[in-house]
């Protein structure tokens, strides 16, 4: 491999190792994910590999593919998972990017053509795989690491984590509002529940909302709150465990879904579900309701 | 709208998940020709369940009403108007196929 430049960031419970040929200058990435960059360190758990104008035959076979929508066209082998990014029109030959990765999404090489070099140089991305969003990398390596991501608000009280779930307008980035005074806001729109040595923990991730609040701090997953704005405060448990259930899978963030992976993220759902409190939360936009939550 | 014919040999789909959240079979889509997709799940209580779990390779819908008939004392006709209501739904939401 030709020299490489280093970065390293953290979230999850996972070390980031972020390797370019092209070199980074401080404003590369954006404010929000500088607040997620470590030191260099010896042992990454994720490998992200950043080739420019490198040209790449992935030999990929139609039989192998398992996803066709512009512009994206997904192969699966026995080893890899290979995206294609494809043009919008016949041809369909590949446009942009190709990337390498294994299963688990651990290691990735992404070969990025140069347009997408001319954005790295422009600096202030957002995403270090230099993707719209990289949530395809954390759905992918979380659901086979005891992980899941959720459309959600997360917060540090007292050394307990609160996850606030809910879809658009349900009241994530309010609740951070109400928040922000007294407890340390993780993310105001997606965040990472992960088993780790047998606890739940709960992560922010870079992925914020127009409020922008974001931290790399983690707390033990105290309560998820189902967020439900409303004319009064009321906070109920939900005791049916199919509901819980229910209503954790339909907030989960997904991406590439294989039955591998599916399977694998059922099986963190279900856990926590058994293992961490749900409640059902109506709310009335005022301070009382962070009371009624942290009294629990 | 496809109908379930009883002489015939239906079977879950293999882009379903199922799951026992105690006493109720979730059944999730693996939807892998949609990125973000707004996924349902569907939900199978006592007898659905039973139902889900006579689905093989070998089993006709017919044996299947025969074998829940004689179960649950009821006449032939009402458990085949249940089952065929319910493989319909299932059908249509393509978590299960013709064998």
């Amino acid at each position: 491999m030709e020299k490489m430049y280093k970065k390293y960031y953290q979230t999850g419970g996972f070390i980031i190792k972020l390797n370019s040929e092209l070199p980074f200058r401080k404003d590369t990435f954006n404010s929000k994910l500088k607040v997620f960059e470590i030191e260099p360190v010896k042992q990454e758990d994720i490998v992200i590999n950043h080739f420019f104008n490198k040209s790449i035959d992935t030999n990929v076979n139609e039989n192998d593919r398992i996803y066709f929508k512009k512009p994206w066209a997904v192969y699966e082998t026995s080893e890899s998972i290979i995206y294609e990014w494809i043009r919008s029109y016949e041809p369909y030959e590949t446009f942009l990017r190709k990337i390498i990765a294994n299963k688990d999404h651990t290691q990735l090489n992404i070969y990025n053509d140069s347009h997408l070099a001319n954005v790295f140089k422009k600096g202030l991305l957002e995403d270090i795989t230099l993707l719209p969003t990289d949530q395809f990398l954390l759905c992918r390596v979380l659901g086979f690491n005891q992980g899941c991501l959720f459309h959600s608000t997360a917060v540090k009280y007292n050394n307990k984590g609160y996850l606030f779930i809910g879809h658009s307008g349900a009241g994530k980035t309010t609740m951070a509002k109400i928040m922000k005074n007294d407890a340390t806001i993780l993310c105001d729109d997606r965040n990472i529940v992960r088993l780790i040595d047998n606890k739940f923990h709960l992560y922010g991730t870079w992925r914020h909302s127009d409020l922008g609040l974001v931290s790399s701090d983690s707390a033990p997953l105290k309560g998820i709150f189902f967020l439900n704005q409303s004319k009064h405060n009321r906070i109920e448990l939900i005791k049916n465990s199919t509901q819980r259930f229910v209503r954790l899978m339909d907030h989960m963030v997904k991406s590439l879904v294989t039955k591998d992976w599916i399977e694998s993220s059922i099986d963190i759902i279900q856990k926590i579900s058994d293992d961490i409190n749900c409640y059902d939360l109506q709310f009335d936009k005022s301070e009382e309701i962070k009371k009624i939550i942290f009294d629990l | 709208m496809k109908k379930i014919e009883l002489n015939k040999i239906y079977i879950p789909s293999d882009k379903v998940v199922s799951r026992l959240i105690e006493d109720e079979l979730i059944i999730v889509p693996i939807e892998s020709d949609t990125i973000d997709f707004d996924h349902t799940l569907f939900s199978l209580t006592k007898t659905g369940r039973e139902i889900w779990e006579r689905l093989d390779k070998e089993t006709t819908v017919q044996q299947i009403c025969t074998d829940f008939s004689k179960k649950y004392n009821a006449s032939i006709d009402t458990i085949s108007a249940d089952v065929v209501e319910l493989l319909e739904d299932l059908l249509k939401r393509q978590l299960i196929l013709p064998y």
